[in-house]
């Protein structure tokens, strides 16, 4: 038995273990440990340059990690993309599509490489959010290329489908049509979504699954309830100390006088006291893990441009 | 459809633009003879060569824009995560890739060419400056192609290489420097010896190979780097120059083991030539690692043998010996340089001298006697005293000493040449040169115009015939000509016999012996003796040397099949046949120095027994 076979599950889409990506002496990812569980939304958080791209090349099979074994859909990606590629789809941060392609041209490409290839389905779906088949790809808006990604991913009949940041540069309006239309399609097809985004709101309407990548390390990695659960945050005077049982995350003191971030352990299966705490939005639990100011990025050598995606 | 065929479609259809593009110039090939400044007297003329210059320049062109932009700028904007994330192995991308610009490159340098191949080849005949070209363009369109296609693949890997920026750029610099330095390396010994058209087979190969390389390392670039460049560009440069260098070393090699095979693999000597004394010999092949000429000096008594290069004997003598065969000179030519002197002292190894360069013109000659060298390089010559190498005197001479002159060093260290003219009206001259001052004498003044002439290489006894009368002029025995036979008309000699510029008039034991041919058979008539002598010599006379005092005076016949070798006894009125044991299968032809060249067959006499000896080995 091979060591990626080892730990592969049915129950799981995607899984890394002990996963290090390094450019030179520059460590990107440092043994990363992620689950992404099949039927659900997994949302990946992370703020710009943690190696959230680097980690969604690593696990389609794009980019090798430097050590440390990944497995998609119960295979290694490095060594057997092409074939895994036929029930994954893509719809990338930056647009990969060949800027003079159209649309029309783009289904006809798919349908000569996916056996179960969902032509006209894809053409009502790009027809109902009024995306022209005969433009070139560059000429369309960001929601259009978004949706033409998006259409193209979905044609397969993916079992899983990874998302990297699907809504960068798009304005509102183009984001809740793209969430409610993936919202739809999941619940008719039951498909696996790895989802990164900076849109926490979106993200926290969406997922069963969460987790924050900081500094090249998973921080946190589990059910979005379980989650908001574990982080409360409390107004305590000077000298108080937390509640028993938690763990200090951040400490402010401002005019409105100080504020606690603590976590509760998570073997505790009824963490929530009725003592004061409030619970936290993502977004404020995201904030206090990672910190309010944009923390210096560790710079990926290879920028996304460069490496096929965008970080 | 094969994913590999619709990664090819797709890559068609990005670069529609080159049709239209191709298309445009073949309207304007097509155009050509009405353009303004074009002739127009053969319009099919001008849309072959219009068709071979635009499908030349535009394929360069077009070999380039897709080399450039094949795989590099898809990974520096990040877009060839659009083929990794479809189910297309890096096998498919990349030969998908790679074959789509294959069939631009081939579709648009056909369509520009095949429209007036035809019509030039077929519909209206070109016959001018590269009509064969016209007529078997095959081989010409498949080079082109192979080049194109090199040229397209390290186009690719240079854009990888430049679009990384990282410091693997390095070995693609390395690389490239290397192989140009091997391929210059490879080839400059071809140059030297005007023999480039050898290498095509192993060009061939060796373009073949490369191509190759590049194809295997820009499959690897996509399996094993994936979406990331620098990892692409690291396995594209180390594999693709890796693979480059060993074959260009595989060409240096090759053309090291081609360019050096020793005297034992020649596989057809096609000229020789001997000093008077001694035992070298030079002789030029064809070996067997390529069909080009090479001459070697070799030693008849110990077998040594010295490769002296490039250096053809064919019939202009190139190979200067001394007469006692101490020192041979010649000229190694090189095509980027004037051709410059070497020289060999023929001691047991044939020490190569060393010699400083000298500025020569195209065509030097050279003349050597004991202990002279004369370098005649219009318009100067120079004579030169030798062990060591050293100037004596150099002059210019009267522009009428070049063209029909012939020359020799005399064994006192004179330069001499004489100047005899086909035009009777020029009266000739003897000039010699001794290193400080000229003479020249016009040894005919007052004779008439001449009708025939003679001149002996050794330059020692001039025959001529002026009105009806032969003269003989011995410029070292008397100043002035000697008349020998006042009706010549009745010797009937023949202007043009002369095999190897000996025969005609020939002096032996001191009397002038006239040959002249008859059908089959040739009559000598000794023309001073009191008693006149006369000779028939069974069969032409092909070869004659005159007495001297080591050898006798013998001649030779060939009837196409067999040499035949006779002393004559003038004296005695006898010719004596003498049975060789040399056997020849082939036509043997006379060199200097009394050798006989045949393919595989180099024979020499030996000056002692006068017997017809083998002297090289037999292939």
């Amino acid at each position: 038995m091979t060591p990626t076979t080892r730990f592969s599950d049915p129950e799981v889409a995607l899984k890394t273990r002990s996963v290090d990506v390094t450019y030179g002496r520059t460590a990107v990812l440092r043994n990363l440990d992620l689950t992404v569980p099949r039927g659900g939304i997994y949302g990946l958080l992370g703020r710009n340059g943690v190696g959230k791209s680097t980690l969604v090349r690593c696990l389609l099979g794009q980019e090798p990690p430097t050590s440390g074994e990944v497995l998609l859909l119960g295979r290694d990606p490095w060594h057997h993309r092409a074939e895994l590629m036929h029930t994954v789809g893509v719809v990338p941060e930056a647009p990969q599509v060949p800027p003079s392609s159209h649309a029309e041209e783009l289904l006809a490409f798919g349908a000569r490489l996916y056996p179960n290839w969902q032509y006209e389905s894809a053409r009502r779906r790009l027809a109902r959010f009024g995306v022209p088949l005969e433009v070139p790809f560059r000429r369309l808006s960001k929601g259009q290329q978004k949706q033409v990604e998006l259409a193209l991913a979905l044609a397969q009949g993916p079992q899983l489908l990874v998302l990297d940041d699907p809504s960068l540069g798009l304005d509102s309006v183009a984001r809740r049509i793209l969430y409610e239309e993936l919202l739809e399609h999941l619940a008719d097809e039951g498909v696996t979504v790895f989802l990164t985004s900076h849109d926490l709101d979106a993200i926290e309407r969406l997922v069963d699954t969460v987790a924050v990548l900081h500094e090249g390390r998973l921080l946190v990695e589990d059910s979005l309830d379980t989650v908001k659960a574990r982080y409360r945050r409390y107004s305590l005077p000077e000298g108080q100390a937390p509640p028993p049982g938690t763990r200090l995350v951040v400490e402010r003191i401002g005019a409105w006088g100080r504020e606690v971030v603590v976590e509760f352990d998570p073997s505790d299966s009824h963490p929530t006291p009725a003592d004061g705490g409030r619970s936290m939005a993502l977004e404020e639990i995201f904030e206090a893990l990672v910190g309010p100011a944009p923390s210096p990025d560790p710079v990926e050598p290879e920028s996304a441009a460069t490496l096929g995606g965008a970080a | 459809m094969t994913p590999l065929w619709t990664v090819t479609r797709r890559e068609l259809n990005e670069w529609r633009p080159v049709v239209w593009i191709t298309g445009a110039l073949l309207a304007l090939v097509w155009s050509l003879p009405w353009l303004p400044g074009v002739p127009a007297d053969d319009p099919a003329a001008v849309r072959a060569m219009g068709s071979l210059l635009v499908a030349g320049l535009f394929g360069l062109g077009l070999a380039l824009l897709l080399g450039a932009n094949l795989l590099g700028r898809d990974l520096a904007e990040g877009r060839l995560g659009f083929y990794l994330s479809q189910p297309l192995s890096a096998g498919n991308i990349w030969f998908g890739k790679v074959l789509a610009g294959l069939i631009l490159l081939v579709g648009s340098i056909v369509v520009l060419q095949l429209p007036a191949l035809v019509e030039s080849a077929w519909l209206v005949p070109f016959t001018g400056h590269g009509a064969s070209l016209v007529r078997n363009p095959l081989p010409i369109l498949l080079g082109a192609f192979v080049i194109l296609s090199l040229v397209l693949l390290l186009t690719h890997a240079l854009a990888v290489g430049f679009r990384s920026r990282s410091a693997w750029l390095a070995v693609d610099v390395a690389g490239l420097a290397a192989t140009l330095a091997l391929l210059i390396s490879a080839h400059l010994g071809y140059l030297r010896y005007y023999a480039l058209d050898q290498r095509l087979r192993g060009a061939a190969i060796w373009l073949i190979v490369v191509l190759l390389a590049w194809l295997g390392a820009g499959y690897l670039q996509v399996r094993r780097g994936g979406g990331s460049l620098r990892l692409g560009h690291r396995w594209l440069a180390t594999i693709g120059w890796t693979l480059t260098v060993v074959a260009s070393l595989g060409l240096v090699a090759h053309a090291q083991w081609t360019q050096g095979g020793s005297l034992h693999e020649i596989e057809r000597w096609i000229g020789a030539e001997a000093p008077e004394r001694g035992s070298w010999i030079a002789a030029t092949g064809i070996g067997p690692r390529r069909s080009l000429p090479e001459t070697h000096l070799y030693n008849r008594d110990s077998g040594a043998s010295v490769r002296a290069g490039a250096i053809s004997i064919y019939w202009n003598n190139p190979v200067a010996f001394d007469d006692s065969g101490t020192h041979a000179w010649a000229f190694q030519r090189d095509r980027f340089t004037d051709p410059y002197l070497v020289g060999w002292k023929l001691d047991a190894t044939a020490t190569q001298l060393s010699i400083p360069l000298l500025q020569l013109s195209s065509e030097p000659r050279l003349e050597a006697a004991d202990g002279w060298l004369a370098l005649i390089d219009e318009p100067k010559v120079s004579l030169y005293r030798t062990d060591p190498l050293q100037l004596v005197g150099e002059i210019t001479p009267s522009p009428r000493a070049w063209g029909s002159g012939q020359w020799r060093v005399l064994p006192d260290g004179r330069v001499r040449n004489v100047w005899i003219s086909s035009d009777p009206n020029a009266v000739p001259f003897l000039w010699e040169f001794d290193g400080q001052q000229e003479t020249r004498v016009e040894f005919t003044a007052g004779l008439g115009p001449i009708t025939w002439h003679q001149v002996p290489e050794d330059l020692e006894e001039i025959y001529f015939i002026a009105g009806d009368t032969l003269y003989q002029y011995q410029p070292d025995v008397a100043p002035e000509p000697r008349a020998l036979v006042e009706q010549a008309a009745a010797l009937a000699i023949r202007p043009g016999f002369r095999h190897d510029a000996r025969l005609g008039v020939v002096t032996l034991d001191g009397a002038p012996v006239v040959a002249t041919r008859g059908d089959g058979s040739t009559l000598l008539q000794a023309l001073s003796s009191e008693e006149p002598t006369t000779l028939t010599v069974p069969g032409e006379l092909f070869w004659f040397r005159r007495p001297r005092a080591t050898h006798p005076a013998q001649l030779a016949t060939h009837d196409g099949e067999k040499l035949r070798l006779f002393r004559i006894d003038l004296e005695a009125g006898r010719l004596t046949a003498q049975e060789s044991a040399v056997q020849v299968e082939r036509f043997l032809w006379p060199h200097s120095g009394g050798v006989f060249v045949g393919g595989s067959d180099v024979a020499m006499v030996n000056r002692e027994t006068g017997e017809l000896e083998s002297v090289l080995p037999r292939p």
